[in-house]
C-alpha cells in the first residue's frame, strides 16, 4: 500500500456570539478510510461541500486533521514534525483546480519550476527544460510569465511544478474543471501518460463523474463528509448500489440526443453540513428511504469483494 | 416561417481594443422557433455569449454591433432606440445568466426584485404584483413561495436562486428566453432539476429558448436545433440528432470525441491540438485550419461558407 487513510476526520468549530462560544461543529470530513496502491488512480467524487477537497488537503497536511491516521509507505504523516514533513512532501504533491490563482504572477515559469528544486536541493537549469518538455511545452517558455499563457498551458505548468521533485503520489484537485473540453482532454491524456512514464499514483478529486470514470481505477463517492460507495470504476458505473450514486450517475446528461429522458431526479438541495440529517445523511433526498434510514447510521461495508456501500438497504 | 419568433441575420459584433479589432461574432445567422430550443454550443471565447448579449443589446463597451439584423416580430432590434429596447428587454425577451450568485441584487428581497419587473412591464399595482410574484415562485417549484418572496438572496441555496432568476425571467411571459449557461455554477443533481424545470415551463408557456452552453451533454438533452460555434462563426448547424450522430465539421467531430463518456468504455480521449486563435488575430480562410487534421491549401485561402448537407443540416468546411 502506498497510502492508507484511516478514520480521517476534519471538524470545524462554529463559534457564535460575543465570546465566540463553540455552538457546534461542521463535520467536513467524517470518518473517511481508503487506500491507494502504487501506480493506481483513486477517484474521489461528490458535489460541492461534500468534503472531497478537505480530504485531499488533510492528507497532505495543508490543513490539520481532527483525528485519524494517514500512512504514506508506513510513515504516519499526521504525527510528523515540521522537518520530516517537508522531506516527505517531496514524495507527495498537489495540482490545483485554478490554473490562474495557483501560479505566482511575479515569477517567471523558470522561477516557478526551480523553487521546489531549490527547496529539495536539485540542480535546476537542465531540470527545468526537462520538465517543460515532459508536459509538452517548449523550454523557451521558462523566461515568460504566467499571464502570457492560456488556462490549459498554465495547468501544464502546474503539473510540471508538481513533477519537479519526482513525487510518487499526486493529489489532483479538480485539475480540469476550469478548462474547455478540447483542452480538458489534452490534460487528462497528459496525466495518464505521466502516470505510465513515472509510475505515479493519483488521488483524482473531481465533481465530474465522466472524467473520473475515465481516469480512475477505483472510485469513491462522497456525500456530506462520508464515503457512501467505493468500487472499481467499471463496476461502480455498471452496477451502482447506493441510491445517491445511482442518482448522481443518472443526473449526468449524456451527449447523445437518442438517450434522452429516463432520469432519476433528486428533489431538494444538499443539506448544510452544519445540520447533518440523523441516521443516513442522504435519507431526506433518497427515493428508496425507509423509516429505519432516519435513525440507523449505515456503515461502509463490503457487499462484494472490492465493492463497499454505506446503505442499510444493501446490507443483509 | 410561421413559427419563427426571432431571426438573427448575419450578425457582426466587434470589440475595438487597443490591440486591434476583435470580431467576436462574425456573420452569425439563425432562427428561433416557437416552443423550440435552439442550442448554441462552443468553447470559451467562441462568441456564444456575445451573440446573446447582442440580441439583448447589452454588449459591453468597447463592443458594438457593426452589422446584421435581429428581427423580432417585424422589428429590427439593432435599429431600436434604448427606450424602445427597454420595453422589449425583460418583457418580450428575457435572459437568465450563469451566475445565480451575482445576478440578484443582495440588498433587496427576492420578491421585490420580481415585483419590480412585473410593475415596470405589466403596470401592475403593488399588491397585484406581489400576487403575480408568489404565483411565479410557486410555478418554478420553490417551496413556501410567500415566505421565500420576503427572503434575501443570501438566504437561498444556489439552486433556489436560479429558480428565483427563472421566475423573474418568466414573470412577463416572454416570447423568447435566452439561457446563458443556466446550470454551469450548479451541482449535477441540481442541474438536472433546473433543466427539467426549464423543459416543463417551456411546454407550459410555449416560449422559444436560446440555450447557450459549453456542455455537449446539456445540448443533447435539451436542444432541438444545434449550432456549433468556433471563433465567432457557426461552423455547423442542424437538428440535434444530425449534429451528434452525423457530425461533418472536423471541429464538431473533435469536440464530440474529446468528451469522456459514461456510457462508453474507457479509451484514450481524442484531443484537438493547439488552442483557439486570438480574436484580434484570426487567420485568413478557415479559422480552424491550424488545428484541423484534414486541412488543405484552400482552407487557408478562402473562408468556407455554410453549405447544406441535407435538410437543414449545414456545415462550413471545404472538406465535408
Amino acid at each position: 500500500m502506498l497510502l492508507q487513510v484511516q478514520n480521517l476526520k476534519k471538524y470545524y468549530p462554529i463559534s457564535q456570539g460575543l465570546w465566540g462560544r463553540n455552538t457546534g461543529q461542521v463535520k467536513a470530513v467524517d470518518d473517511v478510510s481508503f487506500d491507494i496502491s502504487p501506480g493506481e488512480t483513486l477517484g474521489l467524487v461528490g458535489e460541492s461541500g461534500c468534503g472531497k477537497t478537505t480530504t485531499g488537503r488533510a492528507i497532505l497536511r495543508l490543513i490539520d486533521a481532527t483525528s485519524g491516521t494517514v500512512r504514506f509507505k508506513n510513515t504516519d504523516i499526521l504525527s510528523l514534525g515540521k522537518k520530516q514533513l517537508r522531506a516527505l512532501r517531496q514524495h507527495m504533491q498537489i495540482i490545483f483546480q485554478d490554473p490562474y490563482g495557483s501560479l505566482n504572477p511575479r515569477l517567471t515559469i523558470g522561477g516557478i519550476l526551480s523553487e521546489p528544486l531549490k527547496i529539495h536541493g536539485d540542480k535546476t537549469k537542465d531540470r527545468v527544460a526537462d520538465l517543460l518538455n515532459t508536459v509538452g511545452l517548449s523550454p523557451d517558455v521558462a523566461r515568460r510569465y504566467p499571464h502570457e499563457f492560456s488556462g490549459g498551458q498554465r495547468q501544464r505548468i502546474g503539473i510540471a511544478r508538481a513533477l519537479a521533485v519526482k513525487p510518487q503520489f499526486i493529489i489532483a484537485d479538480e485539475p480540469v474543471s476550469a478548462l474547455d473540453v478540447s483542452i480538458q482532454a489534452q490534460i487528462v491524456n497528459l496525466l495518464q501518460d505521466l502516470q505510465a512514464q513515472f509510475g505515479l499514483s493519483y488521488l483524482f478529486i473531481a465533481h465530474d463523474l465522466s472524467v473520473v470514470k475515465h481516469i480512475s481505477n477505483r472510485v469513491a463517492v462522497m456525500y456530506l463528509g462520508k464515503i457512501v460507495e467505493l468500487a472499481e470504476s467499471q463496476e461502480l458505473y455498471e452496477n451502482p448500489q447506493h441510491p445517491y450514486t445511482r442518482a448522481l450517475l443518472s443526473s449526468i446528461p449524456i451527449p447523445d440526443p437518442r438517450v434522452r429522458g429516463s432520469r432519476t431526479i433528486l428533489t431538494g438541495d444538499v443539506p448544510s453540513p452544519v445540520n447533518v440529517p440523523s441516521g443516513c445523511a442522504f435519507h431526506p433526498r433518497c427515493p428508496e428511504a425507509t423509516p429505519d434510514c432516519a435513525h440507523r447510521k449505515p456503515e461502509l461495508l463490503d457487499i462484494e469483494p472490492g465493492h463497499s456501500v454505506a446503505c442499510i438497504l444493501r446490507h443483509n | 416561417m410561421p413559427n419563427s419568433v426571432l431571426t438573427v441575420d448575419n450578425l457582426q459584433t466587434h470589440f475595438h481594443t487597443d490591440s486591434g479589432t476583435a470580431r467576436a461574432v462574425d456573420g452569425v445567422s439563425f432562427t428561433l422557433n416557437k416552443g423550440k430550443t435552439y442550442g448554441l454550443v462552443g468553447e470559451s471565447g467562441c462568441g456564444k455569449s456575445v451573440t446573446s448579449l447582442s440580441i439583448m443589446r447589452l454588449v459591453p463597451h468597447p463592443g458594438r454591433i457593426e452589422g446584421g439584423h435581429i428581427f423580432f416580430e417585424d422589428r429590427d432590434l439593432v435599429s431600436l432606440s434604448d427606450t424602445e429596447m427597454r420595453d422589449i428587454r425583460g418583457n418580450d425577451i428575457a435572459m437568465i445568466f450563469q451566475e445565480p450568485m451575482t445576478s440578484l441584487n443582495p440588498v433587496y428581497t427576492c420578491g421585490f426584485q420580481i415585483d419590480e419587473a412585473v410593475r415596470r412591464h405589466q403596470g401592475l399595482e403593488k399588491t397585484e404584483a406581489r400576487k403575480k410574484t408568489v404565483e411565479m415562485l410557486h410555478l418554478v417549484g420553490l417551496p413556501d413561495p410567500e415566505q421565500r418572496a420576503n427572503e434575501y438572496p443570501h438566504q437561498l441555496s444556489g439552486g433556489q436562486r436560479q429558480r428565483v432568476i427563472i421566475a423573474m425571467a418568466l414573470s412577463c411571459n416572454p416570447k423568447v428566453l435566452i439561457a446563458d449557461e443556466p446550470t454551469t455554477a450548479l451541482d449535477v443533481t441540481i442541474q438536472a432539476q433546473i433543466l427539467d424545470l426549464l423543459r416543463d415551463l417551456q411546454q407550459q408557456l410555449g416560449m422559444a429558448v436560446l440555450l447557450i452552453t459549453h456542455d455537449l451533454g446539456i445540448i443533447a438533452e435539451a436542444a432541438d436545433q444545434v449550432a456549433v460555434m468556433y471563433a465567432g462563426k457557426i461552423v455547423e448547424t442542424g437538428p440535434a440528432d444530425a449534429i451528434f450522430h452525423n457530425p461533418r465539421h472536423p471541429y464538431t467531430q473533435g469536440l464530440l470525441a474529446s468528451v469522456p463518456r459514461l456510457d462508453i468504455a474507457n479509451k484514450r480521449l481524442r484531443t484537438i491540438p493547439g488552442t483557439v486563435p486570438e480574436a484580434t488575430r484570426f487567420p485568413s480562410g478557415c479559422r480552424f485550419a491550424d488545428r484541423c487534421e484534414k486541412v488543405d491549401s484552400i482552407c487557408r485561402e478562402t473562408t468556407p461558407q455554410l453549405q447544406t448537407i441535407d435538410g437543414d443540416h449545414q456545415t462550413a468546411c471545404w472538406m465535408a
